[in-house]
């Protein structure tokens, strides 16, 4: 029987196929998915913040809370199961609101996904497609079998990427 | 999180915002409307997308950002047919956030600057202090989309954010609207502090 298995805001969890994995409601938060193709193992974590040296000092880390702190748990985890070759996909970094003045703290969305970026570059893990920005909060699943990641919003409905 | 004496205090807190609103909001649908509050607390951020309907729950929100002495930011969430049905009534016809109703989004932009005003201006003069406000943005979304953006641009840091659960009669029609007041770290101890001497 196949599972959905639901990720919530900053954790991460790992499964495989026939089993999928979800997020609901990504506003800012990005949804980040590293999986191996040929051992049908996929984790997802649900980012919030780009860089956990924003948590305060003797602040229990959770790592899926931190673009940085999850892409390493991520992988080490991965690792652990047997993955080789890892790729990933990822969706979310919306700006919610339009303000008149907008500060640095507002551009959230857009400083997570670039984080992630990042992080995936330093582990040299593949981007293989990518769904951020724009105004619209997203509902993410992800196929662990065929490694399809589907994406929905309130305004235009359902994709796939 | 909170003690028993906290969690009154800010029960009372938004009675009073709650009151102002409901005045404001009655003046302005000439209709009659209360708003009780059924419980405040201090809640996990991780746990107010449930809070407020489960993520995915479609509603209307609005967004004030409160500066001053008190920093933060104040936001209400409305189920959006009970959004759509406040304007409608304001506007004298139906109106859905999936058309580009200008006349409708523009009483939508009014009823929540009325609101979070309402709730903006309760806060002030019970903390008695100056809190200057901004025009309020609004989004109509994913629940959970809308409150992680809010929680993580005001208070990246902090892992819990006062919330405020109120319901909503207008006209005999009951909604449950919510209202999160999310002060930034140093406000939300200054706040503790001024409530304690009030206490």
């Amino acid at each position: 029987m196949a599972e959905v298995i639901k990720i919530g805001i900053a954790e991460w969890k790992q499964t495989t196929a026939p089993n999928k994995l979800r997020t609901a409601g990504l506003g800012s938060c990005v949804g980040v998915i590293l999986y191996d193709v040929r051992l049908q193992v996929a984790a997802m974590a649900h980012v919030m913040l780009p860089d956990s040296a924003i948590a305060r000092k003797h602040q229990t880390i959770e790592v899926g809370k931190y673009a940085d702190t999850a892409i390493d748990a991520l992988v080490a985890s991965l690792k652990r199961a047997g993955a080789g070759r890892l790729q990933a996909k990822m969706a979310g970094g919306a700006q919610m609101f339009q303000f008149k003045y907008e500060n640095e703290a507002m551009r959230i969305g857009e400083r997570n996904a670039e984080a992630v970026r990042n992080a995936l570059k330093a582990h040299r893990i593949p981007l293989i497609a990518e769904d951020c920005g724009g105004h619209n909060g997203r509902t993410i699943e992800f196929d662990v079998a065929t490694c399809a990641l589907s994406i929905r919003t309130v305004s235009v409905g359902t994709k796939e990427i | 999180m909170l003690s028993e004496f906290e969690q009154d205090l800010l029960k009372e807190l938004g009675n009073i915002g709650s009151g102002h609103a409901a005045t404001a909001l009655s003046t302005l649908l000439a209709k009659p409307v209360t708003i009780t509050v059924s419980s405040a607390e201090m809640e996990p951020i991780t746990y107010l997308p449930e809070r407020v309907g489960g993520p995915e729950r479609h509603v209307a929100s609005v967004l004030l950002e409160l500066g001053g002495d008190i920093s933060g930011m104040i936001l209400i969430l409305f189920p959006v047919d009970d959004a759509e049905r406040m304007v409608a009534s304001l506007i004298g016809s139906t109106f859905s956030f999936r058309t580009a109703d200008e006349l409708g989004q523009s009483a939508w932009e009014e009823v929540g600057n009325i609101m979070s005003g309402a709730y903006a201006r309760a806060l002030g003069d019970w903390l008695d202090t100056p809190i200057s406000i901004q025009v309020p943005a609004t989004a109509v979304d994913m629940a959970g989309s809308i409150v992680e953006f809010v929680v993580t641009s005001v208070q990246p840091e902090e892992d819990a954010a006062l919330y405020i659960d109120t319901t909503f009669r207008i006209d005999e029609k009951v909604s449950a609207g919510h209202v999160l007041f999310l002060p930034t770290h140093g406000s939300l101890e200054r706040i503790k502090q001024r409530l304690i001497g009030h206490g």
